[in-house]
């Protein structure tokens, strides 16, 4: 379980302050895939660099496995004391929180296995201990017959697995990807994020992932958090947010990761759609998990005596189920068009007029 | 052979004990300084990369004093440092002329030089690297042996190469205030008594110590250099991308 309350966090530049965190709170789950998503300079990174205190936060607290991180109150002169784990304490609290990052950061000179022994070398763990673990560290991302190569040697996606590894070697149980996929290809993503979900399933381990993209936030995560500006405007279950996303940023990164973001782009340049006139509707349909089955748009037509064409079409398949988006112009009688619209706001479907 | 060499070079011949005995002077004058030179050195570089801003061990007076005194040698040409030095070097090992006496100067003409090249060389260290050392729990200490040290291997070398270099040519300049070696022996029995010859070998021999410097330094750097480089270009045919 991770505990943020409260958190702040400014950095102090020349052209005013900059918020990286403005009061985030949050807690994460034992066992879940926890995404934050934001725009580069959002503060996501900040916020995930707190909670290994690689940054010391201004006030608020963290709490990770019961263990209170970081602490701060509000002293009699008005000013914020903080207190913060430090020293032994605070090697030990990293070592059970694994990190992955962007571009690895593997050491260049140091073969995989190495690498991987890393985090267990100078903790007096014998030398056969950690030749063993690393060997089955290895196996589990998959990575056995590279024990001997340099980094050099490798594709992006194996250094990530190394990586992975890497932050594996003292059991943690919590994991922080920061942006571990931006800078791989789509095949390698791929195959991270399916790792990731693997050792989520496997080690029941706790994944707390940054990213920019909205596609990965939908293919992994259990729950959400989109921040903008150092603050969490938005967050909850990651199916909720996406089918009923309420701040226009999340709606935005919504859009980002369906056919749905081209609507703007065909509403600009098709006049026949622009101009909805009498007797037509350009509709705006939701399917979530519950009606996505349904053959809602074939009984419309033969209920209500209105022709429906398909202008747009959707599905995104999440971690928690499946969601539909249909963009249609819809065609009849205004009162058949009414009944239509009523009939359907009854079939658990969301309609919104364009 | 000992013909041949009087005929050409008739002074060499003449002074040969003198000869070795500066090129002696010079080794030991090289060897001491520069094992000093490269202790300290190192020392200060790594000082000024961990207690730089943003560094592992961020502190800011410790960062500023080490600064100061790099800059204050390091702008004072080597000739006038070796005189501006004298009343400490007296002080330090007693006398001011011979091996002795140079080697003070000499540590002092290095060290900040030596300081700025390991400060470039770590400073190069993917700052990604640090992170996630830090994110695997490792402390300074760690941080500086295990991440810092430990991948600028190759830069090391090759800064240490051109260190080395230049402390060549600092110990013949040290020559100049009496302190032996190479260079006083260019100068006093070859420029000063019109050998040429003297020269011409003193020349030759420097050359070739920088030369044979280069070649161990590239050697070194290039060994180091995430050793599987040019392995892995040549084996790029079975180089498997991930599926």
């Amino acid at each position: 379980m991770i505990k943020i309350t409260n958190l702040n966090k400014t950095y102090r530049s020349k052209t005013g302050d900059v918020y990286a965190a403005k009061n985030v709170t949050l807690s994460i789950n034992d066992g879940e895939i926890y995404g934050i998503i934001g725009y580069s300079g959002a503060g996501k990174s900040t916020l995930v660099r707190c909670i290994n205190l690689l940054e010391v936060p201004d006030s608020g607290t963290i709490e990770v496995n019961g263990q209170t991180l970081f602490d701060s109150s509000v002293g009699d002169d008005g000013k914020i004391k903080a207190s913060v784990v430090k020293g032994k304490k605070l090697s030990e609290a990293r070592r059970g929180i694994g990190m992955i990052f962007q571009h690895f950061n593997l050491l260049d000179r140091s073969t995989v296995f190495d690498n991987v022994a890393y985090p267990l070398k100078y903790c007096g763990i014998k030398k056969e201990e950690i030749s063993s673990r690393v060997t089955e560290l290895l196996d589990l991302v998959g990575l056995s017959d590279k024990k001997d190569a340099y980094p050099s040697q490798l594709s992006g996606g194996q250094k990530q697995r190394v990586a992975i590894a890497r932050a594996l070697a003292n059991r943690p149980s919590v994991l922080l990807s920061d942006e571990a996929t931006s800078a791989l290809d789509p095949d390698a993503t791929e195959s991270i994020l399916s790792l990731l979900k693997e050792l989520n399933h496997k080690l029941g381990l706790t994944i707390v992932l940054i990213t920019h993209e909205m596609s990965i936030i939908k293919t992994i995560t259990d729950r959400v958090a989109v921040m903008e500006d150092g603050e969490v405007v938005e967050q909850g279950d990651t199916y909720d947010v996406f089918s009923k996303p309420r701040a226009d940023i999340t709606k935005k990164f919504v859009n980002s990761a369906s056919a749905l973001s081209k609507l703007d782009e065909l509403l600009e340049n098709d006049e026949f759609l622009r101009n909805a006139k009498k007797n037509r509707r350009l509709i705006r349909l939701t399917f979530d998990k519950n009606s996505v089955g349904d053959a809602v748009i074939s009984e419309l037509s033969r209920k209500f005596s209105v022709n429906v064409s398909i202008v747009l079409a959707n599905v995104d398949i999440l971690q928690a189920g499946t969601l539909g988006n249909l963009v249609s112009v819809i065609d009849g009688r205004e009162d058949d068009i009414e009944a239509a619209l009523d009939h359907l706001c009854k079939c658990s479907v969301g309609v919104e007029v364009i | 052979m000992g013909e041949w060499i009087k005929s050409i070079m008739p002074n060499v011949a003449k002074y040969s004990s003198k000869f070795w005995d500066s090129v002696g002077a010079t080794f030991q004058m090289f060897a001491i300084a520069g094992v000093i030179a490269f202790i300290v050195g190192l020392l200060f570089g790594i000082v000024l990369v961990v207690t730089r801003k943003g560094g592992v061990c961020q502190n800011a007076v410790v960062y500023r004093i080490v600064d100061i005194i790099t800059n204050f040698f390091r702008s004072i040409p080597f000739l006038i440092l070796l005189i501006f030095l004298i009343p400490l070097t007296r002080r330090v090992v007693g006398t001011a002329i011979g091996v002795k006496g140079a080697i003070v100067p000499l540590v002092f003409g290095t060290v900040p030089f030596f300081t700025r090249q390991v400060e470039a060389a770590l400073h190069n260290v993917d700052e990604g690297k640090i992170e996630a050392a830090r994110s695997m729990g490792s402390g300074p200490v760690g941080i500086i042996f295990r991440v810092y040290l430990h991948e600028a291997v190759p830069e090391l070398a090759r800064v240490t190469t051109i260190t080395a270099i230049s402390l060549i040519g600092f110990t013949t300049m040290a020559g100049a205030v009496g302190a032996g070696g190479i260079g006083s022996f260019a100068i006093d029995y070859g420029q000063s008594q019109n050998h040429q010859d003297i020269v011409v070998v003193c020349v030759i021999l420097l050359v070739l110590i920088t030369f044979i410097f280069q070649g161990i330094g590239s050697f070194v750097a290039k060994k180091t250099t995430n050793r599987s480089l040019i392995k892995s270009i040549k084996s790029n045919s079975n180089h498997k991308k991930e599926k």
